[in-house]
């Protein structure tokens, strides 16, 4: 039978599911909770200090790169499996290369994005 | 009077009728009985025509799935009393060609079933000569698989699964388990062999686990866990040749 190559969808579909689950419960933490509630100052998510902290180091990028652009892959992933089992399932190689493109496609822009800045 | 349930039931007879019917059959209301009881019932005192399949009467056997009231189950562990007084509705499980009234055709499974080599297999020239004993397993060995072999082949979760119902190629809940079942097994080495059918793409990867196999599975056998732990075991093994090609695993 043929080798699927599914491997590499799913191993990107679950590493951003992961990302998704471990990163916007602590987003919403700190931007909905902790700030302004100020159990921490009102200036820590300033525009300045963020882009500090991003445009001084190779980690920091290398993470958000990660964090931002594998939830692509979660997205693309799961919206091409949902339209395939919603009855598009003629089309699903189109849906495929709409998909991951898209998500392709977002992770080269964060990658300049975070290049840039 | 004696109290009674209505039995609704999908009938078909191809040598009489092109399409399906229901017919309805009136039975005594019995707090012990089962589902099944009351088919039993319906075949020996009213309609002698009715053909199902049954056996053990005490989910050991797997023979008596049905759709009741829309839901895969076992008819001798689905009571009349989790229904009554609605009257219930008992169809042929979803997902497979119907022969003859509730009797559907299992071709199709046993296939799907013999496609994963559910049998111990050992590389060649590795078989222990029978004087040398059984291969012996610890108990956390045994604990690997032990919960996969509980599978009866009832079929529940290929009637529950909406990934089969768009698609029959899909390798399906049951034949994963048990596939995973044998490549758990200490004793086993066809892992290999059996990645072939398992990690293609009508195996594991047309599964976007929703889980209704593993809701619905009367022997708590988790299909889709299964399926997950051989989703990630197989997503290692395609990385590893693509990465060290020379590594290849024999």
């Amino acid at each position: 039978m043929a080798k699927s190559n599914e491997p590499i969808f799913w191993s990107l579909f679950s590493a951003g599911g992961m990302i998704a689950a471990l990163v916007l419960p602590t987003l919403m933490v700190i931007t909905g909770l902790v700030i302004p509630h100020g159990f921490a100052p009102l200036d820590a998510l300033s525009y300045e200090r963020v882009h500090a902290v991003v445009s001084g180091s190779i980690v920091v990028k290398l993470v958000l790169f990660g964090v931002i652009a594998l939830p692509f892959f979660h997205w693309a992933h799961r919206f091409k499996f949902t339209l395939v089992d919603v009855g598009l399932r003629k089309i699903s190689l189109l849906l495929a290369v709409l998909c991951y493109g898209s998500a392709i496609a977002g992770t080269v822009f964060t990658a300049v994005v975070l290049w840039r800045i | 009077m004696a109290q009674t349930i209505e039995l609704e039931i999908f009938r078909y007879r191809p040598e009489q009728e092109s399409e399906p019917t229901l017919q309805s059959y009136e039975v005594p209301y019995n707090e012990e009985w089962v589902v099944l009881d009351a088919i039993n019932y319906i075949k020996d005192e009213i309609d002698g025509t009715l053909s199902y399949r049954w056996s053990c009467r005490m989910g050991v056997c797997g023979s008596c799935g049905m759709m009741v009231n829309g839901v895969p189950r076992l008819t001798c562990a689905a009571f009349l009393k989790e229904y009554y007084p609605r009257k219930i509705l008992v169809e042929p499980l979803d997902g497979f060609p119907v022969e003859r009234d509730l009797v559907t055709d299992m071709d199709m499974f046993v296939a799907k079933l013999t496609s994963v080599s559910p049998w111990i297999i050992r590389n060649e020239g590795e078989e222990k000569p029978l004087e040398e004993g059984t291969y012996l397993q610890s108990p956390g060995e045994l604990a690997e698989y032990k919960h996969y072999s509980m599978c009866i082949n009832c079929m529940l979760c290929y009637a529950a699964c909406p990934v089969f119902a768009l698609d029959t190629n899909f390798l399906g809940p049951a034949a994963i388990a048990i596939g995973q079942r044998y490549n758990m097994d200490s004793r086993d080495q066809g892992r290999d062999q059996r990645q072939e059918v398992i990690a293609s793409h009508d195996g594991i990867w047309h599964c976007t686990l929703v889980g209704e196999c593993s809701t619905v599975c009367p022997k708590d056998v988790d299909p889709a866990g299964a399926i997950q732990r051989a989703k990630l075991s197989s997503t290692t093994d395609y990385f590893k040749d693509l990465l060290m090609p020379w590594g290849r695993r024999t």
